[in-house]
Protein backbone atom coordinates (compact mmCIF):
# COMPACT_ATOMS: atom_id res chain seq x y z
CA UNK A 1 0.00 0.00 0.00
CA UNK A 2 2.28 2.20 0.93
CA UNK A 3 4.42 1.79 -2.23
CA UNK A 4 1.27 2.07 -4.33
CA UNK A 5 0.67 5.69 -2.92
CA UNK A 6 3.76 6.92 -3.76
CA UNK A 7 3.70 5.79 -7.17
CA UNK A 8 0.54 8.13 -7.59
CA UNK A 9 2.20 10.61 -5.63
CA UNK A 10 1.77 13.31 -7.84
CA UNK A 11 4.28 15.41 -6.73
CA UNK A 12 7.32 12.30 -7.17
CA UNK A 13 5.43 12.21 -10.72
CA UNK A 14 6.24 15.82 -11.15
CA UNK A 15 9.78 15.44 -10.21
CA UNK A 16 10.05 12.91 -12.32
CA UNK A 17 8.89 14.56 -15.17
CA UNK A 18 10.95 17.98 -14.18
CA UNK A 19 7.42 19.74 -13.71
CA UNK A 20 8.56 23.16 -12.56
CA UNK A 21 6.94 25.93 -12.38
CA UNK A 22 8.37 28.84 -13.91
CA UNK A 23 11.61 30.93 -12.13
CA UNK A 24 12.25 34.08 -12.10
CA UNK A 25 15.73 34.39 -13.86
CA UNK A 26 18.95 33.26 -12.10
CA UNK A 27 22.22 34.76 -12.78
CA UNK A 28 23.75 32.66 -15.45
CA UNK A 29 26.57 31.42 -14.47
CA UNK A 30 30.05 31.22 -16.90
CA UNK A 31 31.84 27.99 -18.51
CA UNK A 32 34.44 28.53 -16.37
CA UNK A 33 31.45 28.94 -13.12
CA UNK A 34 30.59 25.45 -14.35
CA UNK A 35 34.18 23.83 -14.77
CA UNK A 36 34.65 25.23 -11.61
CA UNK A 37 31.64 23.62 -9.90
CA UNK A 38 32.56 20.44 -11.74
CA UNK A 39 36.24 20.79 -9.77
CA UNK A 40 34.45 20.97 -6.50
CA UNK A 41 30.96 21.08 -6.12
CA UNK A 42 29.69 24.15 -4.05
CA UNK A 43 26.42 24.51 -2.69
CA UNK A 44 26.83 28.08 -2.39
CA UNK A 45 27.29 28.47 -6.12
CA UNK A 46 23.38 28.75 -6.65
CA UNK A 47 23.40 29.65 -9.80
CA UNK A 48 25.68 26.97 -10.80
CA UNK A 49 23.36 24.56 -9.31
CA UNK A 50 20.10 25.88 -10.29
CA UNK A 51 21.13 25.91 -14.02
CA UNK A 52 22.11 22.00 -13.54
CA UNK A 53 18.72 20.97 -11.89
CA UNK A 54 17.01 22.48 -14.85
CA UNK A 55 18.95 21.33 -17.46
CA UNK A 56 18.90 17.62 -18.00
CA UNK A 57 21.81 17.56 -20.88
CA UNK A 58 23.85 19.86 -18.97
CA UNK A 59 23.36 17.72 -15.51
CA UNK A 60 24.42 14.57 -17.86
CA UNK A 61 27.56 15.93 -18.70
CA UNK A 62 28.79 17.22 -14.90
CA UNK A 63 27.77 14.14 -13.61
CA UNK A 64 29.23 12.22 -16.07
CA UNK A 65 32.60 14.02 -15.29
CA UNK A 66 32.33 14.08 -12.00
CA UNK A 67 31.69 9.91 -11.77
CA UNK A 68 33.76 9.01 -14.31
CA UNK A 69 36.04 11.73 -14.96
CA UNK A 70 37.93 11.98 -18.51
CA UNK A 71 39.46 10.46 -21.02
CA UNK A 72 41.48 11.06 -23.96
CA UNK A 73 39.93 10.21 -27.43
CA UNK A 74 41.92 8.71 -30.25
CA UNK A 75 44.73 9.71 -32.36
CA UNK A 76 43.77 12.78 -34.44
CA UNK A 77 44.77 12.58 -38.37
CA UNK A 78 46.91 15.16 -39.86
CA UNK A 79 43.56 16.58 -42.00
CA UNK A 80 41.84 17.39 -39.02
CA UNK A 81 44.35 19.21 -37.17
CA UNK A 82 45.11 20.75 -40.16
CA UNK A 83 41.80 22.54 -40.56
CA UNK A 84 42.04 23.55 -36.49
CA UNK A 85 45.66 24.51 -36.72
CA UNK A 86 44.15 27.23 -39.96
CA UNK A 87 42.02 28.42 -37.63
CA UNK A 88 44.58 31.10 -36.46
CA UNK A 89 46.38 32.50 -39.19
CA UNK A 90 50.29 32.03 -39.24
CA UNK A 91 51.92 36.12 -39.90
CA UNK A 92 53.32 37.36 -42.73
CA UNK A 93 57.06 36.78 -42.81
CA UNK A 94 59.29 39.67 -41.03
CA UNK A 95 60.57 41.37 -43.89
CA UNK A 96 57.03 41.11 -45.71
CA UNK A 97 55.88 43.09 -42.58
CA UNK A 98 58.52 45.56 -42.27
CA UNK A 99 58.14 46.41 -45.85
CA UNK A 100 54.41 46.69 -45.50
CA UNK A 101 54.86 49.40 -42.62
CA UNK A 102 57.62 51.11 -44.69
CA UNK A 103 55.89 51.21 -47.91
CA UNK A 104 52.42 52.90 -45.23
CA UNK A 105 54.71 55.08 -43.67
CA UNK A 106 56.56 56.52 -47.22
CA UNK A 107 52.95 56.85 -48.64
CA UNK A 108 51.76 58.90 -45.05
CA UNK A 109 54.27 61.05 -45.37
CA UNK A 110 54.48 61.79 -49.38
CA UNK A 111 50.26 62.66 -48.93
CA UNK A 112 51.80 64.69 -45.96
CA UNK A 113 54.09 66.43 -48.17
CA UNK A 114 51.53 67.15 -50.78
CA UNK A 115 49.07 68.47 -48.74
CA UNK A 116 50.83 70.69 -47.56
CA UNK A 117 52.50 72.21 -50.82
CA UNK A 118 48.55 72.12 -52.29
CA UNK A 119 47.16 73.84 -48.70
CA UNK A 120 50.07 76.41 -48.62
CA UNK A 121 50.34 77.59 -52.85
CA UNK A 122 46.39 77.66 -52.77
CA UNK A 123 46.05 80.12 -49.98
CA UNK A 124 49.02 82.76 -51.40
CA UNK A 125 47.31 82.67 -54.67
CA UNK A 126 43.34 82.73 -53.25
CA UNK A 127 44.15 85.54 -50.86
CA UNK A 128 46.34 87.92 -52.88
CA UNK A 129 43.91 87.79 -55.50
CA UNK A 130 41.02 88.12 -52.91
CA UNK A 131 42.99 91.18 -51.13
CA UNK A 132 44.09 92.62 -54.18
CA UNK A 133 40.24 93.30 -55.03
CA UNK A 134 39.57 94.58 -51.31
CA UNK A 135 42.07 96.68 -51.66
CA UNK A 136 41.06 98.26 -54.65
CA UNK A 137 37.90 98.32 -53.86
CA UNK A 138 37.62 99.13 -50.38
CA UNK A 139 41.53 100.47 -49.85
CA UNK A 140 41.53 97.68 -47.39
CA UNK A 141 44.95 95.51 -46.80
CA UNK A 142 46.97 93.86 -44.35
CA UNK A 143 49.70 96.05 -42.72
CA UNK A 144 52.70 93.87 -43.21
CA UNK A 145 55.41 95.09 -45.42
CA UNK A 146 55.77 91.99 -47.36
CA UNK A 147 52.23 91.60 -47.29
CA UNK A 148 51.63 94.85 -49.06
CA UNK A 149 54.66 94.51 -51.49
CA UNK A 150 52.69 91.39 -52.52
CA UNK A 151 49.55 93.37 -52.95
CA UNK A 152 50.95 96.37 -55.08
CA UNK A 153 53.03 93.90 -57.60
CA UNK A 154 49.37 92.07 -57.69
CA UNK A 155 47.98 95.35 -58.36
CA UNK A 156 50.29 96.62 -60.65
CA UNK A 157 50.21 93.32 -63.04
CA UNK A 158 46.14 93.63 -62.59
CA UNK A 159 46.44 97.10 -64.62
CA UNK B 1 48.12 20.14 -19.45
CA UNK B 2 48.88 23.77 -19.72
CA UNK B 3 49.12 26.09 -22.67
CA UNK B 4 50.54 29.97 -22.90
CA UNK B 5 47.33 31.48 -22.98
CA UNK B 6 48.25 35.11 -23.39
CA UNK B 7 50.24 33.94 -26.33
CA UNK B 8 46.79 32.11 -27.95
CA UNK B 9 44.90 35.17 -27.37
CA UNK B 10 47.75 37.37 -29.21
CA UNK B 11 46.96 35.18 -31.94
CA UNK B 12 50.48 33.58 -31.94
CA UNK B 13 49.70 30.92 -34.51
CA UNK B 14 52.51 28.86 -32.87
CA UNK B 15 51.16 28.94 -29.49
CA UNK B 16 47.52 28.05 -30.90
CA UNK B 17 49.34 25.16 -32.72
CA UNK B 18 50.82 24.27 -29.24
CA UNK B 19 47.55 24.35 -27.56
CA UNK B 20 45.31 22.40 -30.65
CA UNK B 21 48.08 19.61 -30.22
CA UNK B 22 47.37 19.15 -26.54
CA UNK B 23 43.86 19.21 -26.51
CA UNK B 24 42.51 18.44 -29.63
CA UNK B 25 42.42 14.16 -28.45
CA UNK B 26 40.34 15.18 -25.66
CA UNK B 27 37.73 17.13 -27.15
CA UNK B 28 37.41 14.19 -29.79
CA UNK B 29 36.55 12.18 -26.65
CA UNK B 30 34.36 14.42 -25.11
CA UNK B 31 32.18 15.13 -28.28
CA UNK B 32 32.04 11.02 -28.78
CA UNK B 33 30.93 10.81 -25.77
CA UNK B 34 27.35 12.70 -26.20
CA UNK B 35 27.46 11.17 -30.16
CA UNK B 36 28.71 7.76 -29.95
CA UNK B 37 28.15 7.46 -33.71
CA UNK B 38 30.37 10.33 -34.43
CA UNK B 39 27.85 11.99 -36.18
CA UNK B 40 24.73 14.64 -35.48
CA UNK B 41 21.19 13.37 -36.88
CA UNK B 42 21.45 16.17 -39.37
CA UNK B 43 25.24 15.33 -40.77
CA UNK B 44 27.45 17.11 -38.99
CA UNK B 45 30.33 14.66 -38.74
CA UNK B 46 33.13 14.57 -35.86
CA UNK B 47 35.70 16.95 -37.43
CA UNK B 48 32.59 19.66 -38.24
CA UNK B 49 31.91 19.27 -34.42
CA UNK B 50 35.70 19.51 -33.39
CA UNK B 51 36.42 22.48 -35.84
CA UNK B 52 32.95 24.17 -34.23
CA UNK B 53 35.00 23.84 -30.46
CA UNK B 54 37.80 25.41 -31.43
CA UNK B 55 36.07 28.08 -33.90
CA UNK B 56 33.73 28.93 -30.66
CA UNK B 57 37.39 29.64 -28.76
CA UNK B 58 38.38 32.19 -31.12
CA UNK B 59 34.78 33.93 -31.19
CA UNK B 60 33.71 37.73 -30.39
CA UNK B 61 37.64 38.42 -29.94
CA UNK B 62 38.39 35.05 -28.38
CA UNK B 63 35.99 35.81 -25.52
CA UNK B 64 36.54 31.80 -24.50
CA UNK B 65 40.22 32.03 -24.19
CA UNK B 66 40.34 35.21 -22.59
CA UNK B 67 38.02 34.61 -19.49
CA UNK B 68 39.64 31.13 -18.67
CA UNK B 69 41.01 30.93 -15.42
CA UNK B 70 43.57 28.69 -14.88
CA UNK B 71 42.80 29.17 -10.96
CA UNK B 72 39.14 28.08 -10.85
CA UNK B 73 39.52 24.76 -13.09
CA UNK B 74 42.32 22.71 -15.10
CA UNK B 75 42.45 22.91 -18.71
CA UNK B 76 40.70 19.53 -19.35
CA UNK B 77 38.13 20.28 -17.21
CA UNK B 78 37.01 23.58 -19.28
CA UNK B 79 38.05 22.41 -22.61
CA UNK B 80 35.39 18.99 -21.54
CA UNK B 81 32.61 21.30 -21.20
CA UNK B 82 32.69 23.75 -23.96
CA UNK B 83 33.47 20.39 -26.49
CA UNK B 84 30.79 18.34 -24.53
CA UNK B 85 28.02 22.04 -24.78
CA UNK B 86 28.63 22.36 -28.59
CA UNK B 87 28.21 18.79 -29.38
CA UNK B 88 24.75 18.88 -27.03
CA UNK B 89 23.80 22.24 -29.10
CA UNK B 90 24.76 20.48 -32.36
CA UNK B 91 22.15 17.71 -30.88
CA UNK B 92 19.63 20.31 -30.10
CA UNK B 93 19.39 22.16 -33.23
CA UNK B 94 18.54 19.32 -34.77
CA UNK B 95 15.66 18.80 -32.62
CA UNK B 96 14.53 22.39 -33.23
CA UNK B 97 13.83 21.82 -36.64
CA UNK B 98 10.90 21.34 -38.32
CA UNK B 99 10.22 17.37 -38.86
CA UNK B 100 9.86 16.36 -42.97
CA UNK B 101 6.29 15.47 -43.63
CA UNK B 102 7.43 11.68 -44.59
CA UNK B 103 9.35 11.07 -41.52
CA UNK B 104 9.65 7.19 -41.65
CA UNK B 105 13.12 7.09 -41.11
CA UNK B 106 13.79 11.16 -40.57
CA UNK B 107 12.63 11.38 -37.15
CA UNK B 108 15.10 11.30 -34.15
CA UNK B 109 13.64 13.45 -31.74
CA UNK B 110 10.58 10.95 -31.04
CA UNK B 111 6.74 12.28 -31.08
CA UNK B 112 6.55 15.50 -29.98
CA UNK B 113 6.50 15.76 -25.81
CA UNK B 114 2.78 16.77 -24.47
CA UNK B 115 2.88 19.36 -21.68
CA UNK B 116 3.04 17.76 -18.44
CA UNK B 117 0.03 17.42 -15.53
CA UNK B 118 -0.32 17.82 -12.27
CA UNK B 119 1.05 20.30 -10.09
CA UNK B 120 4.23 21.98 -10.96
CA UNK B 121 6.58 22.14 -8.17
CA UNK B 122 7.20 25.57 -7.40
CA UNK B 123 10.98 26.22 -7.44
CA UNK B 124 10.43 29.32 -5.10
CA UNK B 125 10.02 27.18 -2.01
CA UNK B 126 13.43 24.57 -2.72
CA UNK B 127 17.04 25.70 -2.56
CA UNK B 128 19.19 25.22 -5.89
CA UNK B 129 20.49 22.57 -3.84
CA UNK B 130 17.67 20.43 -2.86
CA UNK B 131 16.40 21.01 -6.63
CA UNK B 132 19.59 19.57 -7.85
CA UNK B 133 18.84 16.53 -5.48
CA UNK B 134 15.50 16.12 -6.34
CA UNK B 135 16.56 16.12 -9.69
CA UNK B 136 19.54 14.09 -9.57
CA UNK B 137 17.06 11.14 -7.50
CA UNK B 138 13.61 11.16 -9.63
CA UNK B 139 14.27 13.02 -13.10
CA UNK B 140 17.70 11.15 -14.03
CA UNK B 141 16.49 8.12 -10.84
CA UNK B 142 20.29 8.06 -9.92
CA UNK B 143 20.54 5.77 -6.56
CA UNK B 144 21.34 8.09 -3.40
CA UNK B 145 25.37 6.93 -3.33
CA UNK B 146 25.78 8.43 -7.02
CA UNK B 147 24.12 11.30 -6.28
CA UNK B 148 26.53 11.71 -3.01
CA UNK B 149 29.40 11.20 -4.97
CA UNK B 150 28.68 13.54 -7.31
CA UNK B 151 28.26 16.06 -4.94
CA UNK B 152 30.92 15.20 -2.67
CA UNK B 153 29.07 14.86 0.29
CA UNK B 154 27.67 11.89 2.11
CA UNK B 155 24.46 9.37 1.38
CA UNK B 156 23.11 10.17 4.52
CA UNK B 157 23.27 14.29 3.77
CA UNK B 158 21.61 13.46 0.39
CA UNK B 159 18.89 11.55 2.06
CA UNK B 160 18.23 14.99 4.48
CA UNK B 161 18.04 17.20 1.79
CA UNK B 162 15.40 14.84 -0.04
CA UNK B 163 13.73 14.34 3.01
CA UNK B 164 13.43 18.10 4.07
CA UNK B 165 12.64 19.15 0.37
CA UNK B 166 10.04 16.88 0.01
CA UNK B 167 8.49 17.49 3.39
CA UNK B 168 8.26 21.54 2.32
CA UNK B 169 6.82 20.43 -0.87
CA UNK B 170 4.21 18.13 0.80
CA UNK B 171 3.14 20.90 2.75
CA UNK B 172 2.87 23.58 0.41
CA UNK B 173 0.40 21.02 -1.97
CA UNK B 174 -1.23 19.98 1.23
CA UNK B 175 -2.23 23.58 2.53
CA UNK B 176 -3.12 24.39 -1.34
CA UNK B 177 -5.43 21.72 -1.54
CA UNK B 178 -6.86 22.31 1.91
CA UNK B 179 -10.81 21.72 1.78
CA UNK B 180 -10.64 20.79 -1.74
CA UNK B 181 -11.00 16.88 -0.47
CA UNK B 182 -11.99 16.28 3.12
CA UNK B 183 -11.74 11.95 2.14
CA UNK B 184 -8.29 12.41 1.27
CA UNK B 185 -5.86 11.18 3.93
CA UNK B 186 -3.00 12.82 4.56
CA UNK B 187 -1.09 11.36 7.21
CA UNK B 188 2.48 9.46 5.65
CA UNK B 189 2.31 5.95 5.36
CA UNK B 190 5.08 5.62 7.90
CA UNK B 191 2.31 6.96 10.35
CA UNK B 192 -0.12 4.65 10.02
CA UNK B 193 -0.06 1.56 12.30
Amino acid sequence: MTQERHKHDPIEAALRAGHYSEASPAETPTTGDLAAWIEAPDESATHVEALLARDADLRSVAVDLRLHGFTDGPTVGPDLRGRVHALMPAPPPVLARIGAWAAAAAAAILLAIGGWHLGSGDADVRSLGTDTVAAAAFGVQDGSDEYSALLLGAQGTVQ
Amino acid sequence: MEFDQEACIRGDAEAWTAFCDETIRLVVASIRRVCPSGRTPHGEDMDDLVQAVYIKLLKNDRRLLRNYDPARSAVSTWITLIARSVAIDALRRRSLDARPIDDAAGAVAGPPRTAPTGPAIPTHLLTARQQLVLSMLFEDEMDVADVAAALGVSPQTIRSTKHKAMERLRAHFQASDAGDDPTRPDVEPEDRT
